[in-house]
């Protein structure tokens, strides 16, 4: 009910369920999206051709050079600011040295109970940094993220 | 159109309350493209690249380019103030 209807929105249908303060910040690193990361498909090329100032679109690897600096350093800036953030959750383990920089502190490796997994913890002035197991990953089991909800938990 | 693309790339974040005190973070929006038929003043055959928060992305027919947005999507975009209007088309021709 939440997700269907609160999350990351800010016109409410169910104003007695949710409401604009309590959806948290959903974040993306690189702005744009696409079909798969790792996919040959890229849609923006045409637009590289169309404009000189965006020619770093014609690729996914001239994109990433360009744009992941700025938006590594965008978004560690924007946590750096808001001084009531508790807890940033990143999704997926492979971009665990992008997570480390946006956090500008080491991210170390912790045991989910019950042996349902591990996650990446780590904590600068007040804020804690959790990157979790990314939601598509095969196998994955809910028992997975309500353990780490109650990791959370404890944090607060 | 150069201008609104490069802001978008620039400063926008994602969607929600950016002063909850709780932050998701992933490495970047799924998207599927998407042949847009006439609708709401669109043109017949542009392509989008289709997100479920945000659609319209960028529009495309041969040369022609636009951003846009659905009303009926109410997500709150945080950072580049550009979207969360109606169905508008805010760039291209």
């Amino acid at each position: 009910m939440f997700q269907a209807n609160c999350l990351g929105r800010n016109a409410v249908p169910l104003p007695n369920i949710c409401n604009e303060l309590l959806s948290p910040c959903l974040c993306e690193l690189m702005p744009l999206p696409s079909p798969r990361i790792n996919g040959e498909e890229w849609p923006y090329a045409g637009i590289a051709e169309q404009f000189p100032g965006l020619r770093f679109l014609n690729n996914r690897e001239d994109y990433t050079e360009n744009i992941m600096p700025i938006r590594l350093e965008l978004l560690g800036q924007r946590i750096q600011e808001s001084h009531q953030l508790k807890i940033v959750c990143f999704y997926g383990m492979d971009y665990l040295d992008k997570w480390e920089k946006v956090a500008k502190v080491p991210l170390h490796r912790a045991q989910l109970r019950d042996n349902l997994g591990t996650y990446y913890l780590g904590n600068r002035n007040g804020t804690c940094f959790i990157v979790s197991l990314h939601p598509a990953a095969i196998g994955l089991r809910n028992d997975y993220f309500t353990a780490l909800g109650e990791v959370m938990q404890d944090l607060l | 159109m150069e201008q609104i693309i490069k802001k978008y790339i620039d400063s926008f974040l994602g969607y929600g309350n950016p002063k909850n005190p709780f932050w998701f973070i992933g490495m970047e929006e799924g998207a599927a493209m998407i042949s847009i038929n006439c609708k709401a003043g669109l043109t017949s055959g542009m392509t989008a690249v289709l997100t479920r928060p945000r659609i319209l992305l960028i529009l495309q027919r041969q040369s022609a380019l636009g951003v846009g947005s659905l009303n009926q999507f109410p997500f709150n975009p945080v950072g580049s103030g550009l979207f969360g209007f109606g169905l508008t088309l805010i760039g291209g021709k």
